[in-house]
């Protein structure tokens, strides 16, 4: 929710059946939002995403039918499975938020997120997103498995896909408009940009990391933790929130250390405990 | 200090002419984010600041010619609160840096007023990342994409001695659009016509305010006038070239002009908030005008009361009309009250020269300066009260003409009071500059910044003062005084005495050397102090010897062997003699016309005393009689007269010894000592009349005496021809008690009571009275102290000093090499102390956490070096002593630091955000509660 506040895109990466599909499906069903699902496979073709004009014999002119990526949010399921060209065919939708396809450039509807899962890389049959698609992904979550009272709950409840067919709206888009622009005016004091101007300074410094954040990571990252104190009920943010969601902002941008001996996530936490206040 | 941006003034400069001018500039960097530092901010004294140097170069001369070591306190003081100036202002600018607001585009209109929104961001300090935003005016007449003219933003503050200036090319580029859409678009073929070249096209009556400054080609114009390219680079100009109207007072349009000169043509003189300004300035007229008054106070101590209430008068009229909104005074004043204070100069002194007639005339100038200040001008481009413009050049010389007037008083008196009176006043023009310097509506930070000008400036002066060399004159100086001892004059009426006897202001100070034997001890009532000696009589009033003004100082009249050294200090000057019995003697006083003139009574005066002395003469018993047996004689007939002493013997007559010894008996000093010497030279014995000072007023110091105005006497002197003068005080036999015990007698407790009676019997009063004498007696002590001290530093002290310090020896050399030294020192230290602040963690808030985060690890729970707020309070245990109030607390210290102040989204909840300061405060009761 964080993630679509701050008016970026999500991708959840698991191991299968852990319910990534189920909570992404959920949260557009939850916004009211138009939603539509691609499953991303090996032979998805990037017209398959975009749309085809197809020559309309009653009419007697070419139509576009668009795409299944005009849509307000668009979950791509299992996206390291499709193949490299299409994947960056969402690279122009995710960024410009427009399609440019057959030489026209089609506008994407308002609000548009990508919600995207993905299995983690060691799997078998699966295309490495590449970098520039990675930075373009606002955060990276992992669902992890649910702890055991959940999973009992998970063993002796409903099917739960059958939950999400009655959840009710809970917002609409007008609503999530004004909420992004709320995000917007969230106050980020001096001290804070001082704060986030050493984190990313040290991220890029060598000492953690081989490659550090990019300016538009660590523009993410503030507008991130401006979402994550707006959810808190806060109007300005602190640096609390920027550690909260550091994890989920940096980790996929980082490229580790040749001598690294922790995970990727391990090293951002000492690098985020060694960052002072100031 | 630390809300140094307030500090800084932007402005538009005016479009540089000149080729060097734009070839530095067009070196200079272009960038959208300007900031200060080291590098390209520059250092020079303003107008002012020139002329303070001078001032001070000549306080410095002044100082030195005159040996005033309190001059040096008041010019080293000067320069202390100098170079912390320079300071102050250097961090004003250092730490800021200057943005263009990007969030708005440079857009405008040719000819109309484009806003160019200037963030100023200081870092560091208190409050961290303070910003304020100036909107600057601007009109660009050109159109299309222009470049802004250079922005430079300076600070005088806090003096406005030192002008502190950076100049910041801008990158981005203002869009001009023409100005009149409308009548653009209503006929573009019009427009056409006009410009292009057939010059029939000139007869179009309007023209497009754009282009008025160039028209269409006509014949005969000057190739040099043609404008080819300028015309055709502009986006709407439709013709190719147009000849430049040479008309100067439109020729500038292709040029930038600076914001203000535009608005203020176009704006009216008077805006609805300059109301207020005139306001502020009138107050800030009004603060130097109360300070010159206390300046100018003082010298009624010390002058003629003439030219202090001449100032105070003038300064007085100057404050009424700026209080009453009047303007400002006619001009034409000036010139007779310039003439009336020489006149009065000239009428008491003869003379412009010497000390107190300099220092009447600069007291008399402070008051007439004062009065000729005109009102202060409002430029009518200035909304805010930007000190630069409005403390004008007739303040400054008044600020001048103070200082020298502060100076001024040493040369009058250097006791402590003076001291103290000078230094306040001189901080009080400190205050005055920094008033004018700051753009602070708070008095309170200017305070600050006076005393941190004062207390960071006292250190230099110190050293300064101690470890300046202090040399000999530069050149000697004419150092006659006109009256010779304060309270006693050349001359002497009857009635003169008994007026300064009431005054208790000290005179002099005497200090018996160290030879003098230990166990011949001076009693008061052999102090004589020998002043003027007066044997010219007209029957009314006495002279000195042939009505001479020669100047002539006191000197202790002591004859007993072995002779005293004695040290007298007077004005702060101190006088080393010794007594000598040839004192009489050596001042004229042995010639043949002298003598005749001690003889000499104006004829047919005091008839009956004639007529009795002429009974003693023809005495047989009396013939033959040595002068010292005559005086014997009349002094017998003082004592065994029934003669009595009176301070109000009211007035005499004519014939003043004839009533004084047969009619009414009653006198004081003045009329027994008159009365001997016309006695004495009607028995054919040359006499006269010595005024001066005895008895003197014993100090906690046995060999110091404090001589007061009250000590004033008159006796007289006989001639022994053997002998030579010799003393006689008919005053002594008349009223011992006068003369054994003057202060008992003459002690102001005694006397009022006397006078007035009541307050000092009556039990309530006089134990208070009683405390304020001793206080009295107290700070003489104390200030004679400060003088002696004050006197007594000199080279030689100086030199024993460094002597002390190791120096074999020391030599003016080493004093030098010692001051550098010392400086150095000094300023290591301040730079130490400024690095060191640099790198410490100066930031409360941070140190705030810190302790938190010290006590809660204390308290057993674990956080990180890098703890925040919040961590702490999710940390904190709910056994925590009053666990809601820290929470609370924290909270209230995350959103101190983090949330807006200005422009909230939501409403603020009912507890503000507090200040640092107060959240330190609660500190220990919310967060440390005990359980």
């Amino acid at each position: 929710v964080t993630c679509l506040l701050a008016g970026g895109h999500l991708l959840i990466e698991d191991v299968p059946g852990v319910g990534k599909t189920t909570l992404a499906h959920a949260l557009a069903k939850s916004l009211g939002l138009r939603f539509n699902r691609v499953q991303f496979t090996a032979d998805l073709m990037p017209s398959d995403l975009t749309g085809v004009s197809i020559y309309d014999r009653a009419k007697e002119q070419w139509v576009y039918h668009a795409g299944p990526l005009f849509t307000q949010v668009l979950l791509a399921d299992e996206i390291n499975r499709a193949s490299p060209k299409t994947q960056s065919a969402l690279l122009e939708a995710m960024e410009e938020k427009q399609v440019s396809a057959e030489g026209q450039t089609r506008s994407l509807p308002a609000p548009f997120f990508v919600l995207a899962t993905q299995n983690p890389r060691e799997q078998s049959g699966t295309n490495l997103l590449p970098e520039s698609q990675l930075d373009r992904f606002l955060m990276r979550l992992s669902l992890g498995y649910p702890d055991a009272a959940s999973e009992r709950q998970l063993l002796a409840g409903l099917d739960v896909r059958k939950q999400i067919e009655t959840l009710p709206a809970a917002m609409n888009a007008l609503q999530l408009a004004q909420a992004q622009s709320a995000v917007d005016a969230v106050y980020a004091s001096p001290a804070l940009l001082d704060y986030v101007q050493r984190l990313i300074t040290a991220s890029r410094s060598g000492q953690w990391f081989a490659q550090g954040i990019s300016p538009r990571a660590s523009l993410g990252l503030l507008r991130s933790a401006k979402a994550f104190s707006y959810v808190g009920g806060r109007d300005y943010a602190s640096p609390d929130d920027i550690r909260a969601v550091a994890q989920s902002v940096m980790t996929h941008r980082l490229q580790d250390l040749p001598t690294a001996t922790r995970t990727t996530s391990a090293q951002l936490d000492a690098m985020l405990a060694s960052i002072p206040l100031g | 200090m630390t809300q140094s941006a307030m500090e800084i003034d932007l402005r538009f400069a005016p479009a540089a002419t000149g080729r060097w001018r734009n070839w530095w500039q067009s070196r200079l960097r272009t960038s959208d984010s300007h900031r200060l530092t080291l590098h390209n901010v520059y250092v020079l004294p303003t107008r002012a600041g020139w002329m303070m140097l001078v001032t001070v170069a000549v306080l410095m001369l002044a100082t030195i010619n005159y040996q005033l070591n309190l001059g040096y306190v008041l010019i080293f003081l000067l320069m202390g609160a100098g170079v912390v100036g320079l300071y102050l202002a250097h961090r004003a600018m250092t730490r800021v840096t200057l943005e263009l607001d990007s969030s708005q585009a440079l857009k405008g209109i040719a000819g109309e007023d484009v806003e160019v929104a200037i963030a100023v961001i200081t870092d560091g300090g208190e409050f961290p990342g303070e910003t304020k935003t100036e909107n600057l005016v601007l009109q660009i007449d050109a159109i299309g994409s222009q470049p802004l003219p250079l922005l430079t933003c300076e600070t005088r503050y806090p003096l406005g001695l030192l002008r502190l200036w950076s100049v910041w090319r801008i990158q981005s580029e203002a869009q001009i659009e023409p100005p009149n859409p409308a009548s653009q678009s209503e006929s573009p073929s019009k427009s056409t016509a006009r410009m292009v070249m057939p010059s029939s096209a000139i007869s179009t009556p309007q023209l497009d305010p754009i282009k008025d400054d160039f028209r269409a080609y006509r014949v005969g114009d000057a190739p040099r006038d043609l404008l080819w390219k300028s015309v055709a680079k502009r986006p709407d100009s439709p013709s190719s070239w147009g000849v430049r109207e040479r008309d100067p007072s439109v020729s500038n349009s292709d040029a930038l002009r600076a914001a203000h000169n535009a608005s203020a043509q176009s704006h009216p003189p008077v805006t609805p908030d300059q109301h207020g300004l005139q306001g502020i300035l009138l107050k800030r007229d009004q603060l130097l005008l109360c300070i010159l008054l206390a300046i100018a106070m003082p010298f009624f101590l010390h002058l003629n009361f003439v030219y202090p209430l001449m100032a105070t008068v003038l300064i007085a009229a100057r404050f009424w009309i700026t209080t009453s909104f009047r303007g400002q005074a006619p001009k034409w004043l000036q010139l007779p009250l310039i003439a009336g204070l020489g006149a009065m100069i000239w009428l008491q002194f003869r003379t412009f020269n010497g000390i107190e007639p300099s220092v009447s005339a600069c007291v008399g100038l402070l008051g007439i300066k004062a009065l000729e200040l005109p009102k202060p001008k409002l430029q009518a481009e200035q909304s805010s009260p930007n000190s630069t413009a409005h403390f004008s050049r007739d303040r400054w010389v008044l600020v001048f003409l103070a200082l020298f007037t502060l100076a001024a008083h040493f040369l009058v008196s250097q006791s402590l009071l003076s001291s103290v009176f000078v230094v306040l006043g001189l901080i009080g023009l400190i205050y005055v500059l920094v008033d004018a310097h700051s753009h602070r509506a708070i008095s309170k930070t200017k305070l600050r910044t006076t005393a941190l000008l004062v207390l960071l400036g006292a250190p230099i002066m110190l050293v300064l003062f101690f470890l300046f060399p202090r040399f000999a004159p530069l050149w000697t100086l004419e150092t006659t005084k006109t009256s010779a001892v304060s309270g006693l004059s050349n001359t002497m009426r009857v009635g003169d005495i008994s007026q300064i006897t009431l005054d208790n202001r000290i005179i002099l100070r005497l200090e018996l050397g160290k030879t003098h034997d230990e166990n011949l001890s001076l009693a008061s009532k052999d102090i004589y102090l020998r002043g003027p000696v007066l044997p010219e009589f007209d029957g009314r009033t006495w002279h000195t010897y042939q009505r001479s003004s020669s100047a002539s100082s006191v000197e202790l009249d002591y004859l007993a062997e072995p002779p005293i050294s004695y040290t007298k200090i007077e004005d702060g000057k101190r006088t080393a003699s010794i007594t000598s019995p040839y004192l009489r003697n050596t001042r004229l006083g042995t010639s043949t016309p002298y003598l005749e003139a001690a003889l000499r009574l104006p004829a047919g005066s005091n008839p009956r005393t004639r007529q009795y002395v002429q009974g003693l003469r023809d005495d047989a018993r009396f013939k033959d009689l040595s002068p010292n047996q005559l005086s014997e004689l009349v002094l017998t007939l003082f004592r065994t007269g029934g003669y009595r002493y009176s301070l109000e013997p009211g007035v005499y007559g004519e014939h003043s010894t004839d009533e004084l010894l047969f009619d009414r008996k009653l006198g004081f000093c003045e009329h027994y000592a008159a009365s001997f010497v016309i006695t004495m030279r009607m028995l054919g014995v040359p006499a006269r009349v010595v005024t001066g000072y005895q008895g003197a007023e014993a100090t906690s110091e046995a060999n110091l005496f404090v001589v007061r105005n009250r000590h004033a006497h008159a006796w007289a002197e006989y001639w022994d021809a053997e002998q030579g003068w010799q003393r006689a005080d008919p005053t002594a036999v008349v009223a011992p008690a006068r003369i054994q015990n003057s202060d008992a007698f003459n002690q102001a407790p005694e006397q009022i009571a006397k006078r007035n009676g009541s307050a000092w019997t009556s039990p309530l009063l006089s134990p208070v009275l009683m405390q304020l004498w001793k206080a009295r007696q107290q700070w003489d002590a104390g200030s004679y102290a400060w003088e002696r001290w004050m006197q007594n530093y000199n080279q030689g002290a100086q030199m024993a000093w460094l002597k002390n310090l190791g120096f074999d020896n020391p030599s003016w050399k080493d004093l030098v090499q010692l001051l550098d030294a010392a400086l150095i020192a000094l300023f290591a230290i301040g730079a130490a102390v400024y690095v060191f602040k640099g790198k410490r963690k100066t930031d409360p808030w941070l140190l705030l956490l810190q302790a938190a985060r010290d006590k809660a690890l204390r308290a057993g729970l674990a956080l990180a070096p890098n703890a925040s707020p919040r961590d702490i309070a999710q940390a904190l245990p709910p056994s925590w002593p009053n666990r809601l109030a820290a929470l609370a607390w924290l909270h209230q210290l995350e959103r101190q630091r983090y949330q807006s102040t200005r422009n909230p989204i939501a409403p603020k909840s009912n507890n503000n955000t507090p200040h640092v300061a107060t959240l330190k405060r609660r500190f220990k009761s919310d967060f440390c509660a005990a359980p």
